[in-house]
């Protein structure tokens, strides 16, 4: 689970107590879920901040994988 | 009766967070007019109680993915101060080349990237074309003053994001005079682009005119670090006073709060400081941006565009004069005078004044804090602002497309941190 954004997820109980009434309002979750208990997730680049070569070859590849840009072994 | 619901969201640029507008017309008069901040809290406030102070700035730096290198010289500013803590002249100057670096890429990010294509009537900076001499021009600008920030700031604070040299007392490494020289060379060539943007901005002819207050902090020469608070009424405000004069408001649909002077809402920012201290900056932008410093003081709210370009130009050669006029040795780390007290940081951070304050205890953990951060200043006016833009623009019967455009170039020139995320319009009229 990543720190700060699931950082309330380590309140006590009177922190949270000071905080209920934004959970409420705004109806957020009990607990800060990870991305992956959501959606399925199917490349992670770990972060913040991310490393910016390891993005580009991410984001490379599904550029590739839905023939946005040709793949490495296509001609032209 | 009939009702117009406008609710989209395309051609997505995020930088940072997420923001509604809902606006309510009934006869020719607004209702509602909502600007809500939507971005989950990450309850800073609470989490950084019983923290290691030591640990606290990098903490604090996570609250912006943008402007993060300002959270975090304000977070050690205050965290300086609780402690008795005098940075060295040269600590000083290593801060102002980090803070120069952040305002150089953050301004150029804004400018080309948001602000800049509603200019040419295009959706996002993508929609240039290369093959086009001037938009080719653009494009390159754009990345060539970037990366001269970026690199800059990562000679200083070792990254551009989040950075690792800066810590409680002083910098952690030191620049070489090869990465030293490198720099020089970027930002001269850089210069030639950011004396475009000037020109670019300066013949942008959108106009907004309002009436308010504007604050910053104020000092000779122009800093975003040093100075006292001042506002446009005279208001002088030592950096510890900073509370007593900033009243909070609770706006209920909004994950943020806005605040306001005297009971009266104000502008932080580029227009703000350069209305309040235009004559500070540097004497090569004094002279290079002369024509373009003529619209200052300026109620033009679009000028806030023209103030950041002035302002870029100002980082660079602030930048170049310290960074040839420097000879960087390595320092030991300031120790703390006192092991407990109160400290406040003030920062002028890419969109505005940035306040941290942090309480320490004996044994140097965080016993409480507080942030003002500048879009939760500029909140009230955004809504304010645009309430009266949907009035003067419902008597010209525009269809939903434009009043959304129009919306969204005002939203965009307060440069919120999300300014993209401004694209979630609710305009309802009955």
């Amino acid at each position: 689970m990543g720190l700060p954004s699931a950082q309330r997820n380590t309140f006590d109980p009177a922190r949270l107590a000071e905080i209920q009434h934004m959970l409420d309002r705004f109806a957020y979750l009990p607990k800060v879920l990870k991305v992956a208990d959501v959606v399925k997730v199917d490349v992670v680049v770990p972060g913040c901040p991310m490393d910016e070569k390891m993005f580009l070859r991410v984001l490379d590849g599904a550029l590739k994988q839905f023939e946005i840009i040709p793949p490495d072994n296509a001609s032209g | 009766m009939h009702q117009v619901d406008l609710s989209f969201t395309k051609e997505v640029t995020k930088v940072e967070g997420s923001a509604t507008l809902t606006v309510s017309v009934k006869n020719g008069k607004v209702e509602a007019c909502h600007f809500g901040i939507t971005e989950f809290k990450r309850f800073y406030t609470q989490a950084m109680r019983g923290k290691a102070m030591k640990a606290l700035p990098s903490l604090l730096a996570r609250i912006c993915g943008t402007c993060s290198n300002a959270h975090l010289l304000c977070s050690i500013e205050a965290c300086e101060h609780a402690l008795g803590i005098t940075p060295s002249p040269q600590s000083m100057i290593m801060k102002k080349l980090t803070m120069n670096g952040l305002i150089i890429r953050d301004h150029a990010l804004h400018l080309y990237l948001f602000a800049l294509p509603d200019m040419y009537g295009k959706d996002n900076f993508l929609s240039f074309d290369e093959n086009i001499p001037e938009q080719h021009e653009i494009l390159h600008d754009a990345f060539e003053i970037k990366g001269a920030g970026n690199h800059l700031s990562i000679m200083i604070a070792g990254r551009s994001v989040h950075g690792v040299n800066p810590t409680i007392g002083g910098f952690l490494k030191v620049p070489t005079p090869e990465e030293i020289n490198k720099s020089i060379d970027e930002l001269h060539h850089a210069r030639l682009a950011v004396r475009r943007t000037i020109d670019r901005f300066l013949k942008c002819d959108f106009r907004f005119d309002r009436k308010t207050h504007f604050m910053a902090l104020v000092a000779d020469p122009f800093s975003f670090l040093d100075g006292r608070i001042v506002s446009d009424a005279g208001e002088d405000i030592q950096e510890r006073d900073y509370r007593a004069h900033l009243e909070r408001t609770v706006i209920p649909y909004s994950h943020a709060h806005g605040y306001t002077y005297k009971g009266a809402s104000y502008m932080v920012g580029a227009l703000a400081r350069l209305n309040l201290s235009k004559n500070t900056l540097h004497i090569n932008t004094l002279r290079d941006a002369a024509k373009a410093l003529e619209r200052f003081p300026s109620t033009n709210i679009y000028d806030n565009n023209l103030a950041q370009a002035i302002e870029i130009l100002h980082c660079v050669d602030q930048s170049i004069e310290l960074l040839e006029s420097t000879t960087f040795v390595k320092e030991p780390i300031v120790q703390p005078t006192r092991k407990e007290g109160i400290g406040v940081g003030v920062i002028e951070a890419p969109r505005g004044t940035l306040y941290h304050k942090v309480t320490v205890n004996p044994d140097g953990t965080v016993k409480e804090g507080d942030i003002v951060v500048p879009t939760g200043q500029n909140q009230i006016n955004i809504e304010q602002d645009m309430a009266r833009l949907v009035e003067e623009l419902l008597p010209t019967n525009p269809d939903q497309e434009t009043l959304q455009l129009e919306l969204e170039k005002l939203v965009r020139a307060y440069d919120p941190c999300m300014s993209c995320a401004s694209h979630f319009l609710t305009v309802k009229i009955s």
